[in-house]
């Protein structure tokens, strides 16, 4: 404790110096934490964007339909699965929805597409649907022959609102689904892979085009937030099993969408790669403020020793000194990092320069960083980490001070 | 072209056709099997069954093909996809189907998507011929089994040939030419999907597989097994049956 105290005078001794090392160790840890928090608001603007786009939170679909999508393998009743999700708190939204490959055609035109058998009133509530109508109208409740197109597969059918699709392919039992279509409207999400794809047709009527007996492919459930996910699976599972809905399985959106959670993965391991060597070339800053310190002190430390200071308690002293100054430092990354955060945060930063390719990747150009806990911890483990092995070389030196040339240094 | 390039020519022609001579041509080994079938003219009264994990159905259809280009088919049962027409010209499909009445056109990119539900591909169906021209065969192996001799015959894609498959295993029976077995590889040589004849027959003095099935070895469960219940050589063929026209009568 003595030794505490000492080491806390000493650095109150040169205060120029001391707070020059605090700083840089300030600094950096206020740049990870706004640059982690700023990565991880971008991952949860993606999620919120892609989740809402199309696939909710979490999805109900018959055990074993993930990930081949048989048609063959549906939910046979959906509305008793709709009714014990809808009462669950966290849950804002939930649809059902059939999901059928076909051809489709127009004319003497014909391309591969991915009819959606949608109800259009639940839809509107939990996906975009509605709102990436570009051209016509959506579809109304009741409809029984409307279908909403992909812009780009329009274009390449050649087939505009008001005109009349046919689209054929292979039921649940294996029998021919074919039908005819009027296109309502004309959808542009802005991701040309869906756009050159999607169709979207009342439930009812792909329901009977491909024999799926009142079943549906998935029940698309939309959460308030993505946090209460994992708890709202749960929760949907115990009371399906409860009600007897055995064949049923819960799927949240990392395994509905691997390519998301992937990505993030990536993004988010790659940035500690960076961040670590960021940090390391402030950690050589600060080893060389300490070890100057401790050179500039040798005389001192001759003294010390001199007086009978053992070199391991001189060479504690010496770490102790970096760590009060590393700890100084990261309390001010902390008061520096996160109210500059928590600005934005609620703010939002606009990118708006990169619109187009942020629209292609499902993600709008304002960011709202997130603090949490995750980043602290990270940010601030990275820093004191570093800083503590660069803190390792002035402490063994210390403990080689030989007093008599330690007293004979100038 | 000089006479001298012209001479050089016809030696290599003739070296050619001495080694030819010596042992007998893969490529041509696999287009008499090919030809069976399809060569010259044929109809045919055949049953598809359908097998699945979740479900088994059967198709009876009538098909009407001349050479390896032209082939017509009628749906005869079940009842849902009765009168559902298919015409092959070349390297196109159509297909009308009466219920939407209309005529669709098999897009390139459906090539690979399964022929009325089955675990042919339009493009077996269409492309049928691909397997002779689109690859480059090399005999790999002569095995006897069970008294049967066979020769075992490696295709590999012609380098630009638009095929789906890296590598295509033909069995075929040296007696009478015909495939007992068809391995499908992919490009990393993983087996994608096989056929095999059950049943052998002699039809008009041509011995013919009349039973064969295909299976999908990356989804178990999943096998197609095409019969023939009649068939001949010698069928009446309408001028007009390879028409956009016949479709939809």
């Amino acid at each position: 404790m003595t030794l505490v105290r000492i080491a806390w005078r000493n650095i109150g001794r040169n205060k120029r110096r001391s707070i020059l090392s605090a700083l840089a160790v300030s600094f950096a840890c206020a740049v990870l934490i706004f640059s982690m928090a700023l990565q991880r608001g971008s991952y949860a603007d993606m999620i919120y964007n892609t989740v809402h786009a199309h696939t909710g939170h979490l999805q109900v679909q018959r055990a074993g339909y993930w990930p081949d999508r048989t048609l063959a393998r549906r939910v046979t009743s959906p509305d008793a699965i709709m009714a014990v999700v809808r009462a669950l708190p966290h849950v804002r939204a939930v649809a059902p929805r059939v999901n059928a490959a076909g051809l489709v055609s127009k004319g003497k035109r014909t391309f591969g597409g991915l009819i959606f058998g949608i109800d259009p009133v639940r839809e509107k509530a939990l996906s975009t649907m509605a709102d990436v109508i570009r051209e016509g109208k959506y579809i109304e409740e009741g409809d029984r022959e409307g279908v909403l197109v992909g812009s780009l597969l329009a274009e390449n059918l050649g087939a505009g609102v008001g005109d009349e699709i046919v689209f054929l392919g292979q039921g649940a039992d294996g029998s021919l689904a074919a039908g005819r279509l009027v296109v309502r409207g004309l959808i542009k999400t802005g991701v040309s892979e869906m756009d050159r794809t999607t169709l979207a047709a009342p439930l009812a009527t792909i329901q009977d085009a491909y024999s799926m007996n009142g079943g549906v492919s998935e029940v698309a459930v939309l959460l308030d937030r993505d946090k209460y996910r994992h708890e709202v699976a749960g929760e949907i599972e115990r009371k399906l099993r409860e009600r007897g809905l055995t064949n049923a399985a819960v799927l949240e959106w990392p395994t509905l969408l691997p390519g998301v959670e992937q990505s993030i993965r990536i993004d988010w391991n790659s940035g500690l790669i960076m961040y670590a060597a960021l940090v390391l070339v402030v950690g050589f800053g600060i080893a060389n403020t300490f070890l100057m310190a401790f050179m500039e002190r040798m005389h001192e430390l001759g003294v010390l020793l001199a007086l009978g200071m053992r070199p391991a308690s001189l060479s504690l002293m010496v770490y102790l000194e970096s760590v009060l100054l590393v700890l100084l430092g990261v309390v001010g990354g902390l008061a520096m990092g996160i109210p500059i955060t928590r600005y934005f945060q609620v703010r939002g930063l606009d990118f708006g320069v990169a619109q187009e390719t942020f629209a292609e990747y499902g993600l709008s150009p304002v960011i709202h960083p997130e603090l949490s806990l995750l980043v602290l911890a990270w940010a601030i483990g990275i820093v004191v980490l570093i800083s503590l092995a660069a803190a390792i070389y002035p402490a063994v030196k210390a403990a080689r001070v030989k007093p008599v040339e330690a007293l004979r240094h100038t | 072209m000089t006479t001298r390039t012209r001479l050089i020519a016809l030696l290599g022609a003739a070296l050619c056709l001495t080694a030819e001579a010596d042992e007998p041509d893969p490529t041509e080994i696999v287009r008499r099997g090919d030809d069976l079938l399809r060569g010259g003219a044929s109809y045919a009264r055949v049953s598809m069954d359908i097998k699945r994990p979740e479900w088994s159905r059967s198709l009876v259809m009538d098909a009407w093909t001349q050479g390896a280009s032209n082939a017509f088919i009628r749906i005869l049962s079940p009842p849902k996809e009765k009168g559902v027409t298919f015409l092959k010209k070349a390297r196109e499909a159509w297909q009308y189907v009466p219920s939407v009445d209309r005529t669709i056109k098999i897009p390139p990119s459906m090539m690979l998507q399964s022929w009325m539900g089955s675990d042919f591909t339009n493009d077996d169906v269409v492309r049928a011929d691909s397997l002779v021209v689109d690859y480059v065969h090399a005999i790999s192996g002569e095995p006897v089994e069970k008294g049967v001799a066979y020769w075992v015959i490696e295709g590999t894609p012609k380098p630009g040939a638009p095929t789906v498959w890296g590598q295509i295993v033909f069995k075929i029976r040296k007696s009478n030419f015909v495939p007992d077995r068809v391995d499908f590889y992919d490009e990393d040589g993983t087996l994608i999907k096989y056929y095999e004849s059950s049943v052998i027959r002699e039809i008009e003095g041509r011995e013919v597989a009349t039973r064969f099935t295909m299976y999908d070895v990356t989804r178990p469960g999943y096998s197609t097994t095409l019969g023939y219940d009649r068939l001949t050589f010698k069928p009446e063929i309408a001028a007009d049956t390879f028409t956009l026209r016949k479709l939809t009568r």
